[in-house]
């Protein structure tokens, strides 16, 4: 899933990423499904499909600071069901989007299930102006990214498309 | 508000949550610790009538549509319709059905969203619940199946727009003169094949609700509950119409006082007035002016001057909702119960809709250029009455542009009805934040559209202070 915003410079990142992979991936192999959305936010109509994949791939623009160009890839360290339907309170409203940590949580309260593996994949951005197009060591990045993501979904098991597209540590999800 | 009265203690309820914008309560109470005044403020101010004026007339409809992310379809639709009556051209049947099918879409995924994620935590956990769990989380944990219905309802509502108009937010495929691409068989075919499920939930869903009233008696009576005039969309027939139709007004005791009201007539009935502590416009029916002719709208209103919405089972509902009185049903926390029967019209209409054999014509579109300088478009958004008019010179350039949202229509009851609520549930003034949710829930009744105005950035926060007259904090809750 790519999420950002199109008409916010490199803040579409993750919709770039995602319409280059819709374009090249024209199949799948090895009996993978794969499914590419693109959003602005997290809603709660998109919980169902992300607790059935074994594999959810966020693709978001971030701005951190002393951050080097490029993108990385953070692998989390999923919660069971029952840490994620522990969480106490309720961080965010359905209107303007959810916060991860209760995407994660209502799928697994409503859904009762949460995919096996989450990536989240951050590409160092630089403008969030109101302006279409990305800058262009962002779009480099994106580049970058969809070769990373094309190599990876030819892998034959999750394992290995695992081990193609990751490149940095494990991480709490909370 | 008198704040240099020494006697009177002011209450801040801000910003008010679980509603689609940002807004502000203040109650005022005097050395008797009752309510005596209560005021609703809408704290955005909205631009768009002023800055879309030297554009082109037909860029209204798109523009105007980004006012809200919630119901942008109806204001698509009433700006496309304005154009319509600006080109003065008779768009193709097809295309007016259509249009009706992605309208319908969106009544059912605005109404999902209102009942399900903003107000059934209330109605699941009570008006004095934990607070942390009055939201989309704690209703999942407690009722995970309430919870999935409406996540499906609102998907099925917003799945129907994107296979219509290509995105689920902001489509443009409704232009002037029609909408721009005719129906696929395939689009139609996955329409048709959500609607079964969605209609069984919505069932439930109405079973459920109505089983619960009798746990809400206090609120039914204390939320809201008044005498007021009703207006909305009939046909001919009487039927609620909810794309085409002409207003009619209702007094509260069931009498039409004013039948098949043109779009073009709407300045002769509706005037709308101005205060210093809104930026929300207070529409009144003109002809009783402005302290006897305020309105609602809305669901209940739609439902109240309705004589039938048309289809089978919703008809139905209709009927056991009506028979609750003889005369128009006065109580707001019904808007609840009327969002749902209306979900359920809007699935079966859109299957009949679809079902029509001509539905998948290629000739959706009627090109003219404008043939008149004033044009106006009228239908009833999920929240009520909406009317989009504009005004252009020679050149196809808006001159002048004057919108008349639904929520607007509402803004004198709903103030009146924080203040009925408020001196039922607020009279200490030690405050409980239950007692002040209930006030809330008062606006969650009409659902009102804040998001028309504009959008706040940041997580929605309650704040609500109590004041002494002379602005000392006297006491503070804060989420």
């Amino acid at each position: 899933m790519g999420l950002g915003n199109p008409l916010l410079a490199d803040d579409g990142a993750g919709w770039y990423v995602c319409s280059r992979l819709k374009e090249r991936l024209l199949q799948v192999p090895h009996g993978h499904v794969l499914a590419v959305h693109t959003s602005q936010g997290l809603f709660p109509e998109q919980i169902e499909a992300f607790s059935q994949a074994d594999l959810a791939i966020f693709i978001d623009a971030g701005i951190k600071e002393g951050a080097k160009d490029g993108f990385h890839i953070e692998h989390l360290l999923m919660p069971s069901r029952a840490d994620v339907l522990a969480i106490p309170t309720c961080t965010s409203t359905p209107i303007h989007g959810l916060s991860l940590q209760d995407f994660m949580r209502l799928s697994a309260q409503v859904y009762t299930q949460l995919p096996q593996n989450v990536l989240i994949c951050t590409l160092a951005a630089r403008l969030f102006t109101p302006m279409q197009g990305l800058s262009r060591a962002v779009q480099e990045a994106c580049d970058q990214v969809v070769e990373r993501f094309l190599m990876a979904f030819w892998a034959p098991t999750e394992a290995e498309v695992l081990k193609t597209l990751f490149v940095g540590p494990v991480t709490s999800a909370f | 508000m008198n704040e240099s009265n020494t006697t009177t203690t002011k209450i801040t309820i801000e910003p008010v949550t679980r509603i689609e914008g940002h807004a502000r309560i203040t109650l005022q109470m005097n050395e008797d610790s009752e309510v005596t005044q209560a005021f609703f403020h809408v704290t955005q101010f909205r631009g768009f009538e002023a800055f879309c004026v030297g554009r082109p007339f037909y860029e209204l409809p798109g523009i105007l549509s980004r006012t809200c992310g919630i119901c942008p379809v109806s204001h698509l639709i009433a700006g496309a319709k304005a154009c319509d009556d600006l080109l003065a051209v008779e768009i193709p049947p097809v295309a007016n059905r259509l249009r009706k099918v992605m309208h319908l879409a969106q009544i059912l995924q605005s109404h999902a969203l209102s009942y399900f994620f903003l107000s059934a935590p209330d109605l699941v956990f009570g008006m004095n619940g934990n607070v942390k769990q009055r939201n989309i989380c704690g209703l999942a944990e407690q009722t995970p199946e309430l919870a999935k219905r409406g996540i499906l309802l609102r998907k099925t509502g917003q799945g129907i727009i994107e296979l219509l108009g290509g995105r689920r937010i902001h489509p443009t495929w409704v232009v002037p003169g029609g909408v721009s691409a005719p129906l696929y068989t395939s689009a139609r075919d996955s329409i048709l094949a959500m609607l079964p499920q969605a209609r069984e939930e919505v069932l439930k869903t109405l079973n459920w609700h109505k089983g619960l009233m009798p746990k809400f008696n206090q609120e039914i009576q204390a939320l809201a509950n008044f005498s007021s005039l009703y207006a909305g969309l009939v046909n001919r027939k009487g039927y609620a119409r909810h794309y085409d139709g002409r207003i009619r007004f209702m007094d509260s005791n069931g009498n039409v006082i004013q039948d098949h009201v043109e779009a073009s007539q709407y300045p002769q009935f509706i005037e709308e007035t101005e205060q210093p502590w809104t930026y929300m416009k207070f529409p009144f029916y003109r002809p009783f002016g402005e302290e006897r002719g305020m309105y609602r709208v809305g669901p209940l209103a739609r439902l109240n001057i309705a004589d039938g919405l048309g289809t089978p089972l919703a008809d139905r509902e209709l009927q056991e909702f009506k028979a609750m009185s003889s005369e128009p049903i006065r109580a707001s926390f019904h808007y609840h119960w009327a969002r749902l029967i209306e979900m359920l019209y809007a699935i079966e209409k859109i299957e009949l809709l679809l079902n029509d054999e001509d539905i998948l014509s290629n000739h959706v579109r009627s090109i003219a250029a404008p043939n008149r300088l004033e044009g106006i478009g009228m239908v009833e958004a999920p929240r009520g009455l909406l009317i989009h008019h504009y005004r252009i010179d020679e050149n196809g350039l808006v001159t002048g542009v004057n919108l008349i949202v639904a929520t607007g229509h509402n803004n004198s009851a709903m103030n009146r009805g924080i203040l009925q609520a408020a001196r039922v549930f607020v009279r200490k003034e030690r405050m409980e934040e239950g007692m002040l949710n209930a006030v809330e829930a008062v606006i969650r009744c009409f659902d009102p559209c804040l998001s028309c105005a504009t959008h706040a950035f940041g997580r929605p926060r309650l704040q609500i202070q109590l004041l002494s007259a002379k602005g000392d904090v006297l006491h503070e809750l804060a989420s």
